[in-house]
Order: C-alpha cells, then sequence, then structure tokens
C-alpha cells in the first residue's frame, strides 16, 4: 500500500476523486471542500509523482513537491462546504452551511474553477448537510427536515419536501433516478419518492431503539436493495429495503461516528468507512443476503489508516485509490487499497 | 506580535462605555452615552450592525452577556437608574425586564456564574447592591444589600463557582448544593468589599482596604479550579492591586501591581485569569502578567494615536 | 543571525482622533484579543456637553499572536499537535517514555519545523517581489531548529558519560554552513585558474578545520600546486596529522580512557611539529597547525571568518577538550563571550543559546517565552523536558506548573482561531489536574454552529466527564430548534440530555398542535421513539396515542377501542385533550360491532361528564369554535347513549 500524507492548511470535510471516463483509468484528479475556516473554498489537486517535472536544480525540494499532491485551482466559496460532489467531470455541487447550493465548474482547458450557478437560502435554518446529484437533478438536505430537488438549469428548486423529517437530515444519496434514501439524528434511514404526491417518505426505516443517530450511507452497487449506513456509535448498519423496517445486522467497526462509508463500485464486496475516532477501516465480506440475516457471514475488517489523532472526516475510493481527510488538515491518497 | 485588526465603527452619536463580545466571539454588544446599546455580528474582521436596542434614558454605563445556555440575553446598567434585560428572539430583540429599584445611576453589573443559575448582581450611585435571581417565568427576585458603600459602589463582580477544594475531590452529586456565592464591590469609600450569600441572606464578609481614593473598577479573576482566589482593583490613587486569598484561613493578601500617576479606570482579566488588561494610568492600556516567581510583570501596551500614519510605533 | 523582532513587537498605537481628549480604554474578549476605545469617566457630570459629534465612536479589536494563522504555521500547528498527543499517550501507557522514545518524539518535532522551514524557502525564493515577511518566518523557523536541536543534543541526547562534542560539533556543521559556502566559492570561480589560486581558498581550508572536517581539509590541501608527499615536507606533516586525528565516539566500543590516551598523543605530536617548525615555511598551514592545536589565540584571529561566540566555543573545544562533558560547558563560555563583546553584546539568540550551554532549563524556557514571540516551541520542548525530569514541577507561589503554564498559553494563542478548536481541546486535555477546568471554560465558547460540531463537542465532553457542559450543550441545542419551531429536533435534544420535565413541555405542545389541528407534524419521530417515551409521562402518553392510531388504521377496533379508554380512564392524558380523545371514539361507537360494553360506556359518559363541568378549558376558543365543540359533544352523548343502549340489549 503506497500512502501519501500531506498537510493542506485547511480543514477538510468533503474530499472527492473526479470522475475517469473509464474504470481502468487511474484517478489523478480530486476536489476538497473546506470549512470552520475564515474564507472557505473548493479546491481541486492532481495526485503526485506522475505529473510534473523534475527540476534539476532543487532535486531535493523538487522531489519532495513531486510526492505530493499539488493544488491545480481553487474557488472561494461563502460557508461551510458541508456536501460535495462531482456531478459529472466538469460540474462539481456543494451543499452549504449558508443554507445555499453552489455548482461550480472545472474549466478543464484552462484549469480554472468558477462558480457557474447557485441557489441562495434553500436551507435558511441550519444550513444544508449533504448533496446528491443525478444530472441534471440535483437534491440538497439539510438541518432543517427539508430536502429539495433542483435541475441544474431552473433558479426554482423542482420539487421541495419541506421539514419532511422532524430531525435534521445528515445524508443523502440517490437509488435511482426517481428515489431517494436520507439518514437523520435519530437513526432512521428513509427512501421517498420523486414523485411522490405526498410530502411523506415511502418508507422509514429504524437502526436502533436508543435514537442513535445515523451519519451516512451507501448503496450497495449490483445489488441495489443493500444500503450501508453508518452511525454515530460507530456501527454500520446494512439494511434490506425489501424487507421489513428493522435492519439486516448491524456491526460495531469504528469507536465513534462514522461520517462517511462507501462500497466499492466494482468489487462490493468492500466497504470503506471512515470515523471521527481517526482511522479508515474496510470490510470485507459477500453480503449474502442469508449469512448476513443469521449474523453469519465471514466479515473481516482492515485497517488502512490507524487512529491518526484526529476526526477522519471524508473518503472516497476510485479503483485502487483511496482519499481521506481530517480535521487536523491532512489529506492522505493511499494506493492499493483492494 | 499585536496589531488592531479591525476597527468598527458603531455609529453610536456618543462616547461608548462598554463592549463586550458574546460567549463564542460572534456577536458584540456596545453601550454608550447616547443612551443606546448595539449589537454587531463580527465575522472575519468585518462587522455588521444588528439592531439598536432604545430604552434607556440615559448614558448606559455597562452591557453584559448571559450564558447562552439561557438563550441570547444581555443585560444593561445606565445613569437612568435602571437595568435592562434584553432577550433575542427569532432575530428580533425586545425587553425582556425592568428593574428600576436604585435611586441613582447603576454603574455596574455582573451575571453570576452559569452554574448558579440565571442571576446578576448590579451597584448603584445609591450605595447600594442588588442581586436578582430569575425564579421562571420571568418573575426575578431581588435581595438588596443597603449601603454597601457610603456614597456609591462603582463596580460588581462575582467571583467563579468553584468548589471548595475541587482539585482535591471529584466533584459530589451534591456538589450544586457546595457552590460559594460570593460577589465583589467597589466603591467611593476607598474600599472593595467581599459579599457572601449565607441562608439566603448577603452578608459582608470582607474588607478590603488598600485604595486611598475612590476605587473604580474590581474584577474577580477566572478560576481554574485552585482553591485560591484573585481579585484585581483599581483607583483613582493610581494604584492597582491584586488580592488574593488562599482560600484556606481567608485572609486577603495584596499587591500592589503598580502606581500609576493618573486615575486608573478599568481592569479586566483574560479568560484563563493569566494576563490582566489595566485601563487607564498613563493614557494607555497595558497587560500585566504574574510571572513564575509571582511578580507581575507588563508584557505589553496599547498607546494612543491621533494620526492615522503608521500602525506600529518603535 | 538577528534578533527576531527589532522593532518593539509589544507595544502598540492606536490612531483614533477621539483619543486626543479621551482617555483609552480596554475590555478583555475570547482568547488573545482586546477591545479597545476612546471614553470618559463614566461618574463624570452627564449633563456636561460634549464635543464628539463630529468624530465617529470608533472601536478597536486588538488581536495578538495571530501568526498562528498563517498556512505554514498551521501545518506546524496541526503536525505537532499528533506528535505531542503521542509524548503523552505514551506518557499514560507507559508512565514516562523512554530516552530512546523521546529522542524520537524530539525528531519528529524538529523534522516539521523543517519542513515547514523549507516550504516557506520554497515560497519565497518562487515568490516575484522581495517578501519581507516570509523572510522573518523563514528566519524564526531557522531559528527555532537550531535552539531545538542544540536543546536535543545537551538536555536529550546526551550520552551516558556527558560527552556532546562530536554532536556539537555536527550541528555547527548543519546549521552554519560557512565552510561550504568558501568551499563552492572556490570551485566555482573560473576567473582563478584553480581553486587554490582563489582568495577564498585558505579561508575554506581554515573553517572546513574548525567545523572537524578533517578529510575535507586534506582535499582542499591537495589542490594546492605546492603540496607534495615527501616526508619532511610541510604539507605532507600537516596532512598526516590531519589524517591521523583521533575522533572520539560513544557508540564506537571505545573508553574514553582509551580515547583520552591517543588523543593526547595526537595532541602533543600537533604541538611539537608547530613548534619544532614544521610549518615555519607555510604561514597559512602554520595557522592551520594553531588550529589543530587548539590554540586560543588563533580562533580570536580567525573571528571574522567564522560567525559566532558558540560555533568558536565548539571549535576550540573540539580541538582542546573534546571529551567534555555538558556540564563541563559553562566554564569555557565566558571566555567566548568576552571575545565578541561580553555580556552586554548577547542578543537574544545568545542568552538562549547561552543557557542552553550552562544547562539552564529554566531559562532557556523563559528565554524562547520571551523572546521568540511564539508559544510553540517553549510549550512543546518544556513538554518534553518535563518527561526527561529535567523542567522541575516548580509550582511556584502562584500555585503554576511550568509545563502547565505554557500549555494554556499556547492554547489562548490558537484560541482566537476558530478552525482550531480540536487542537486547543487536545493540548487542555493533558494538563493536568486542571485539564477539566481549562477544558470546561474553553468548551462553552465553542460556537455551535452545526448539528454536528455540536455532536463533536458533546462527544469530547462525554469523554471528559464534563457532564455539565454536556447538558448546557444540550439544552442550547434543544432552545435553538425550539426558536425555529423545529420540535422533533428539540425533543430528540431533550432525550439526549435526559431532560424529562422539558420533553413533557415539547409533548404537551405537540398534543396542543393536535388537538388544534387534527395533525401531528412529528409523528416521523414519535413513531420511532421506542423505549425513550418512558422518560416523561406525557410522552409515553403520546407514544401510546399514536398507537392508538395505528391500530385503527390497521383497522384493529377492538384493541384501539380499549386503548382509547385505557388512556382516559387512567387520567394520563392532559385534561384539554379529553375533547380530543373522546371525539376519537365516535367513530368507533358508529360501526357496527359494539366495542365498548356497559360498564365501559359508562365510564365514557362519566368522562363526558368531567368534561362538561371543567368548562375552562374552552374558555380560550371563540364563540364558533366553542359552540362547533358543544355540537361535537351533543353528539357524541348521542352515540354514547346509544351504545350503551345497544350494549344492554346484547
Amino acid at each position: 500500500m503506497a500512502e501519501c500524507l500531506t498537510y493542506v492548511s485547511q480543514k477538510i470535510h468533503k474530499i472527492r476523486w473526479k470522475p475517469t471516463s473509464t474504470t481502468i483509468q487511474k484517478s489523478e484528479t480530486f476536489a476538497t471542500g473546506s470549512y470552520e475556516d475564515l474564507a472557505n473554498s473548493i479546491t481541486i489537486w492532481g495526485v503526485g509523482h506522475m505529473t510534473g517535472v523534475v527540476n534539476q536544480d532543487k532535486f531535493e525540494v523538487a522531489d519532495l513537491e513531486n510526492s505530493q499532491p499539488r493544488r491545480q485551482c481553487c474557488c472561494k466559496i461563502p460557508g461551510d462546504v458541508n456536501g460535495m460532489e462531482f456531478a459529472n467531470s466538469e460540474i462539481i455541487v456543494a451543499g452549504l452551511s449558508s443554507g445555499a447550493v453552489y455548482l461550480v465548474r472545472l474549466e478543464s482547458q484552462s484549469q480554472e474553477l468558477n462558480v457557474q450557478f447557485n441557489w441562495e437560502n434553500l436551507h435558511p435554518y441550519g444550513g444544508s448537510t449533504d448533496i446528491a446529484a443525478n444530472l441534471p437533478e440535483i437534491v440538497s438536505v439539510g438541518e432543517d427536515g427539508t430536502i429539495h430537488i433542483m435541475r441544474i438549469d431552473s433558479k426554482r428548486p423542482l420539487r421541495t419536501f419541506a421539514h419532511s423529517d422532524s430531525c435534521p437530515i445528515t445524508q443523502v444519496q440517490y437509488l435511482n433516478t426517481h428515489e431517494l434514501c436520507t439518514t437523520n439524528t435519530v437513526g432512521q434511514l428513509r427512501i421517498w419518492d420523486v414523485r411522490s404526491p405526498t410530502d411523506a417518505p415511502t418508507r422509514v426505516m429504524s437502526s436502533s431503539e436508543t435514537l442513535v443517530a445515523l451519519r451516512c450511507v451507501d448503496q450497495h452497487p449490483t445489488q441495489s436493495y443493500i444500503l450501508a449506513s453508518g452511525g454515530s456509535d460507530g456501527c454500520v448498519t446494512l439494511f434490506d429495503i425489501r424487507k421489513e423496517c428493522s435492519p439486516l445486522t448491524k456491526l460495531q467497526i469504528h469507536d465513534e461516528d462514522i461520517w462517511e462509508l462507501r462500497f466499492h463500485r466494482t468489487s462490493p464486496s468492500y466497504i470503506f468507512s471512515c470515523s471521527e475516532d481517526g482511522s479508515v477501516r474496510r470490510l470485507n465480506s459477500s453480503f449474502e443476503m442469508k449469512a448476513l440475516s443469521l449474523g453469519g457471514s465471514n466479515i473481516d475488517v482492515s485497517e488502512l489508516v490507524p487512529k491518526c489523532g484526529s476526526s477522519m472526516n471524508s473518503l472516497d475510493v476510485s479503483g485502487t485509490r483511496m482519499l481521506c481527510a481530517t480535521d487536523a488538515e491532512s489529506v492522505y491518497v493511499i494506493d492499493d487499497v483492494i | 506580535m499585536v496589531s488592531v485588526i479591525n476597527t468598527v465603527d458603531t455609529s453610536h452619536e456618543d462616547m461608548i462605555h462598554d463592549a463586550q463580545m458574546d460567549y463564542y466571539g460572534l456577536q458584540l454588544a456596545t453601550c454608550s452615552s447616547d443612551r443606546t446599546v448595539k449589537i454587531f455580528e463580527v465575522k472575519n474582521g468585518t462587522q455588521r450592525l444588528l439592531t439598536t436596542l432604545d430604552g434607556h434614558e440615559g448614558p448606559v454605563w455597562q452591557v453584559a452577556w448571559a450564558h447562552p445556555k439561557y438563550g441570547r440575553i444581555l443585560a444593561s446598567c445606565s445613569y437612568d437608574r435602571k437595568v435592562i434585560i434584553w432577550k433575542e428572539h427569532d432575530g428580533h430583540w425586545s425587553k425582556l425586564y425592568e428593574f428600576n429599584d436604585h435611586k441613582s445611576s447603576v454603574n455596574s453589573l455582573s451575571w453570576a456564574p452559569h452554574t448558579l443559575g440565571l442571576a446578576f448582581a448590579c451597584g448603584s450611585s445609591d450605595g447600594s447592591i442588588s442581586v436578582l435571581k430569575h425564579m421562571g417565568d420571568n418573575q426575578w427576585d431581588c435581595q438588596k444589600i443597603n449601603n454597601a458603600h457610603s456614597v456609591g459602589c462603582n463596580a460588581v463582580s462575582w467571583a467563579p463557582a468553584t468548589v471548595p477544594g475541587s482539585l482535591i475531590e471529584p466533584p459530589s452529586n451534591s456538589y450544586q448544593n457546595n457552590f460559594v456565592r460570593k460577589i465583589a464591590s467597589a466603591g467611593c469609600d476607598n474600599l472593595v468589599k467581599i459579599w457572601c450569600e449565607k441562608d439566603g441572606q448577603w452578608i459582608e464578609e470582607d474588607k478590603l482596604d488598600g485604595h486611598t481614593d475612590w476605587v473604580r473598577d474590581c474584577a474577580w479573576a477566572p478560576s481554574v479550579g485552585l482553591p485560591d482566589s484573585k481579585i484585581a482593583s483599581c483607583s483613582q490613587d493610581g494604584r492597582v492591586i491584586v488580592w488574593s486569598s488562599s482560600g484556606k484561613d481567608g485572609v486577603w493578601t495584596s499587591k500592589i501591581l503598580e502606581k500609576f500617576e493618573d486615575v486608573v479606570w478599568h481592569v479586566s482579566w483574560s479568560l484563563t485569569g493569566d494576563i490582566l488588561a489595566v485601563s487607564g494610568g498613563n493614557n494607555k492600556v497595558s497587560l500585566w502578567k504574574e510571572g513564575l516567581n509571582g511578580e507581575w510583570t507588563c508584557i505589553s501596551e496599547i498607546g494612543k494615536g491621533q494620526s492615522n500614519s503608521n500602525s506600529v510605533c518603535d | 543571525m538577528e534578533e527576531p523582532d527589532s522593532d518593539n513587537a509589544n507595544e502598540i498605537v492606536v490612531y483614533d482622533p477621539l483619543m486626543e481628549h479621551h482617555a483609552l480604554h480596554a475590555h478583555w474578549q475570547s482568547g488573545h484579543s482586546l477591545m479597545a476605545f476612546a471614553s470618559t469617566d463614566t461618574l463624570a457630570s452627564v449633563d456636561q456637553p460634549r464635543d464628539v459629534s463630529q468624530h465617529p465612536i470608533y472601536l478597536h479589536e486588538i488581536h495578538w499572536n495571530r501568526e498562528m494563522h498563517s498556512p505554514v504555521a498551521r501545518k506546524l500547528v496541526n503536525e505537532s499537535r499528533l506528535v505531542f498527543v503521542g509524548v503523552q499517550q505514551q506518557a499514560e501507557i507507559s508512565g514516562k517514555p523512554t530516552k530512546s522514545q523521546l529522542l524520537k518524539f524530539s525528531r519528529n518535532y524538529r523534522s516539521i519545523l523543517q519542513s515547514c522551514f523549507m516550504e516557506l524557502r520554497q515560497k519565497f525564493e518562487g515568490s516575484e517581489e522581495f517578501d519581507e515577511e516570509l523572510e522573518k518566518q523563514m528566519q524564526l523557523y531557522s531559528m527555532m531548529e537550531l535552539i531545538w536541536s542544540l536543546c536535543e543534543i545537551l538536555f536529550i541526547e546526551n550520552s551516558p558519560d556527558g560527552t556532546v562534542l562530536i554532536q556539537l560539533v555536527e550541528w555547527c556543521k548543519w546549521h552554519f554552513p560557512v565552510a561550504d559556502d568558501y568551499v563552492r566559492l572556490c570551485y566555482n570561480a573560473d576567473d582563478y585558474g584553480s581553486p587554490a589560486q582563489h582568495p577564498n581558498y585558505w579561508p575554506a581550508i581554515y573553517t572546513l578545520a574548525l567545523q572537524g572536517r578533517t578529510s575535507e581539509v586534506r582535499e582542499m590541501l591537495k589542490l594546492h600546486p605546492a603540496f607534495q608527499t615527501q616526508e619532511h615536507d610541510p604539507f605532507a606533516s600537516i596532512d598526516e596529522l590531519l589524517r591521523k586525528m583521533p575522533i572520539f565516539s560513544y557508540h564506537q566500543s571505545q573508553s574514553t580512557n582509551e580515547f583520552e590516551m591517543k588523543w593526547r598523543h595526537w595532541h602533543d605530536e600537533c604541538v611539537k611539529r608547530f613548534y619544532g617548525g614544521d610549518f615555519d615555511t607555510m604561514p597559512n598551514l602554520k595557522t592551520l597547525s594553531r588550529i589543530l592545536c587548539g590554540d586560543e589565540g588563533i580562533i580570536q584571529e580567525l573571528t571574522e571568518l567564522y560567525g559566532s561566540w558558540y560555533q568558536m566555543l565548539i571549535s576550540y573545544l573540539y580541538f582542546k577538550n573534546p571529551t567534555i562533558s555538558v556540564s563541563e560547558l559553562h566554564y569555557h563560555t565566558k571566555a567566548f563571550i568576552d571575545i565578541f563583546g561580553g555580556q552586554s553584546e548577547l542578543g537574544p539568540l545568545d542568552r538562549i543559546l547561552l543557557a542552553a550551554f550552562k544547562f539552564d532549563v529554566s531559562q532557556v524556557i523563559r528565554e524562547c517565552c520571551k523572546h521568540l514571540g511564539t508559544w510553540w516551541l517553549p510549550t512543546h520542548l518544556a513538554d518534553l523536558l518535563h518527561y526527561c525530569d529535567l523542567v522541575p514541577l516548580s509550582i511556584t507561589e502562584s500555585g503554576t506548573n511550568v509545563r502547565e503554564h505554557l500549555i494554556v498559553e499556547y492554547t489562548s494563542s490558537l484560541s482566537n482561531f476558530d478552525s482550531f478548536w480540536p487542537v486547543v481541546v487536545d493540548y487542555l486535555s493533558f494538563c493536568g489536574s486542571l485539564s477539566n477546568h481549562y477544558l470546561g471554560l474553553f468548551v462553552q465558547r465553542i460556537p455551535l454552529s452545526s448539528e454536528k460540531k455540536a455532536a463533536k463537542v458533546i462527544r469530547i465532553c462525554e469523554k471528559r466527564g464534563l457532564l455539565k457542559e454536556v447538558e448546557s450543550i444540550c439544552r442550547q441545542m434543544k432552545m435553538k430548534s425550539m426558536q425555529h419551531n423545529r420540535l422533533g429536533t428539540a425533543l430528540s435534544w431533550c432525550i439526549k440530555a435526559n431532560d424529562s420535565s422539558f420533553a413533557m413541555i415539547i409533548a404537551d405542545k405537540m398534543l396542543k398542535e393536535y388537538a388544534r389541528t387534527g395533525l401531528f407534524s412529528n409523528i416521523d419521530l414519535i413513531d420511532y421513539l421506542g423505549s425513550s417515551v418512558l422518560m416523561s409521562e406525557s410522552l409515553t402518553f403520546l407514544g401510546k396515542y399514536r398507537d392508538f392510531h395505528k391500530l385503527y388504521a390497521a383497522e384493529k377496533f377492538k384493541d384501539a377501542g380499549q386503548l382509547l379508554l385505557n388512556l382516559l380512564m387512567s387520567r394520563k392524558a392532559p385534561l384539554d385533550f379529553w375533547p380530543s380523545l373522546l371525539m376519537d371514539c365516535l367513530p368507533l361507537l358508529e360501526r357496527n360491532n359494539l366495542i365498548y360494553d356497559v360498564e365501559e360506556t359508562t365510564g365514557l359518559l362519566a368522562c363526558l361528564n368531567v368534561l362538561d363541568q371543567k368548562q375552562k378549558i374552552f374558555d380560550s376558543m371563540t364563540e364558533i369554535e366553542r359552540e362547533n365543540q358543544e355540537k361535537k359533544m351533543k353528539h357524541l352523548r348521542l352515540a354514547l347513549t346509544n351504545n350503551l343502549a345497544k350494549a344492554i340489549v346484547s
């Protein structure tokens, strides 16, 4: 496992790979979104040691520099970047603490990052907490329990589920073109149908009796009825949305809040998770429904980043490469994670 | 390196007398001779006026924020003999309570430590001190210390909520009841006095005699858990005195930090109680720190200038 | 090296036209900041007219230690935090880190300083214009590295027998590349034909020798056209001396006595050859041989070439007394300081290094605090040295412990900057017995800007047992939610804080809302409260009432009816909710199959009668509402009577 640790002098809340055109291609560009800073920004980085020219005069410095990600361009954002996704390889959408949603375009020619569109005041109280994109649609969720669905070319939200959740929504994901799933601070996983005439969720699933917050969710890439969510108790909870509302299984993976988790897109037996406890771990399981519900199924957990001493806020995996970012203003690029 | 990072035009029409940042450093309250209190939002070196509170009929001397666990509450005291408690709801500020039981200017007010509930003390030129405690439902219970300082009380300051011996023994369940309620006050009788609540009554516990002229201000140092207490006082006589008590025998010893040539108006402690800011005396603001040898030294000075050329002097 | 700050950094002037006639006042804000303004005597006659109207009234926000916000400093802060926590954790595990562990930690700190310096240099070299601020920063970082590495050698690394010179010579070589500069000049200048012709040829050789780099000296000498290897040649003679110079190293399983004997022999040989006139024909070689002899006079002569008293001190001792121990160093400092003008000429850096040479740890820390303008170095150094048992606990009169005192200073210098809050928390957590008091003070001032941040702060408080603060945070979050009419969120905070009395208030509010609108806005939460409903009676009632709705929706009318009856009879429902509950019976009564028997129906009628007597609850209603209500009640009474009849018949 090759690992590169960089201090970026910015507290990073979200980190995402720029999508590549093919799955074989190695990702070389990623974006970070900062928070709790005097001036927040979205920054585009190039992964080190493949690009760049070695400068003969300053070999020592240049070498050091080359192994590190390099800042390519940057764009100021008025608020904490709470949610950030690449909608495609050129468009980044971000949900902010100010309650606004920003659409930022990465000009691959000029290597510039420009704000192209913004929706202000979508979540006036508490701000936006996460965002998901399924072009041409974008969805933003907030602490106010509201879900807004926008089209990238229209100033007005397409559909709004106003205060449909009594509690703050923590994350959102598209399950398919018309269904969304969200998690909230009282341990619920909810499924919403965009086409539904009412503002109620189509399903509510509860992860625990004790109202432990769910922090994140991801959908199995091939068995689309399996959802994995991470809780503030450090547990990964698996749900089968075809079945009853209670979880399939619950695994204690971390000691504290799991902020993000990801199924590997092409090897979905792996789940990657990062946590407030400062670690990044990888679960390996066949996710065989039968075995899981019996509590069996061999699950092995490996540590990709041991507890680093500060919250691991965000992670992303593309092919064999993983990115993660911490509250200690550091970014890890790790190769050969599977 | 010391630097002025921001200069705020307060838009007050007359002199300001106090400026207090809230607990989180997000909002700033100011008060002025123009009879108003203003609240600003302070962010990244910029400020925005949120509101102007009218209600006083004389110069407003002091403002103080209550602990945020009670909501956004601000208290102000004025020459008009009134104390007004303001409360924010949904971004709007309104008068929550008005206290006008003093016969003369209310010069100073101080909130009690939040662990003691929502309560404050105020001192007036009529010589008395009032202690008000919120009993719920906007009912305030008032206890008065009459004739606390003859000629007038200039300043009041609550003692931090420490439990005696908290370092030695871990706090027990009943420790709420062990909190000592104490107030220091400064007056025109050249004295600093310590008041203590015993069985629901405020009694004079100690009298600190060290100044030879009006004591303008006194400030109880924040506690970091040590059993000893510290109070700073400053006076018209130019002296700044730091009083300390080991807490065991209850005896206060004084140390004259400096004898200035002019009146010292104001003393205030840093959050951790390790630096004392002294206003006045030599027309400057000076910062004092107790060295490891127990001696106080001036570590920084802030002077004033009229021109607007260079920001650092030699 | 220059002084850290040439201008007086501790004095500042605030410019404000109003201050011409009025006193300057200042009040503390949080962290290292003050608010200053012009003001008058509050007790002066208030009616006196003032001439302030033509001037705007200004407030001046004054901060210090802002240099910790620069990108490079942020790197330093965040990276060193991990090392600091590592040290503390090691100490917690094993009581005290071992010497080799401490050395490793010390090197970690130093490598962070170095990488920060590198980054600054890169920036400095990359910027188009001369950047004074960057240059100052570079100076500061290189100075910190210099101080730190000396302290590491003297205080942490020192070998069991106390010898340090080899490391000190290395320290000079690393930090003061004077010799390398001369050598480079010699090689690069083509004008002079060969390096040996260069005017810096001999300075290069002398400085290399002073840094104990004998083999490099020999290489240089070989370039000289007169260099010969024949016997009795001055070059051959000096070459032999240089070649044979014994080097002491603790690691080479060589006893000090053994080495001293060898070295003495070599030294005597140097002196013999010098006085024997071996080098009389070559004055430059004579100078070189005087260096080898450890001749104090030559050191003085070469001060022009070679820097400062401490470098000279080290060179001198290297050739005079190579096995000197740390504790003896200070006997020699005065002589060299005198050469450089005596005590009065010492700059801040000199004073820091002198204290180190004198092995006075407290003085080193004091001087660093005074002159560096950053708390970073004294704090981290004192912490490491504390574990070397070198920093006395020094509980002073003021009751402060040096290490803890510095940690508090360092965190104060960080606390003006919001982003650093987790760093501050980490440091305050390792502040001895006062940790929780400091943490308690600090966490109250972390703005709870989001639910996520509140959750993070709560977790920290829970870990440290700061339960009062947890309660206070939950309370604030609850109030904020209430203010924005987010009852569900507020309730979830109550549950987290186990605040049953407030949960009751919210539950009542929800019931009232239902009674008024017939809709529950927070069903999504109430239905999933689980065992949490047990914390308050109202909440339990609310949960049960929702169960009734669910049973009804599932068409389990019999069960639904029983549950409703229980709720009414047990008197658990608040009185003003009774009308709603009773009205809920209506559809049950109107069903074909009988749900309530005689006794039950009588009970319900009794409830209705109670309600009739307590008209008070309808007081708040409007005329139309009351009429409506009465109509409904009438309808209900009729239905109940019918039901009673039905029940008796069956």
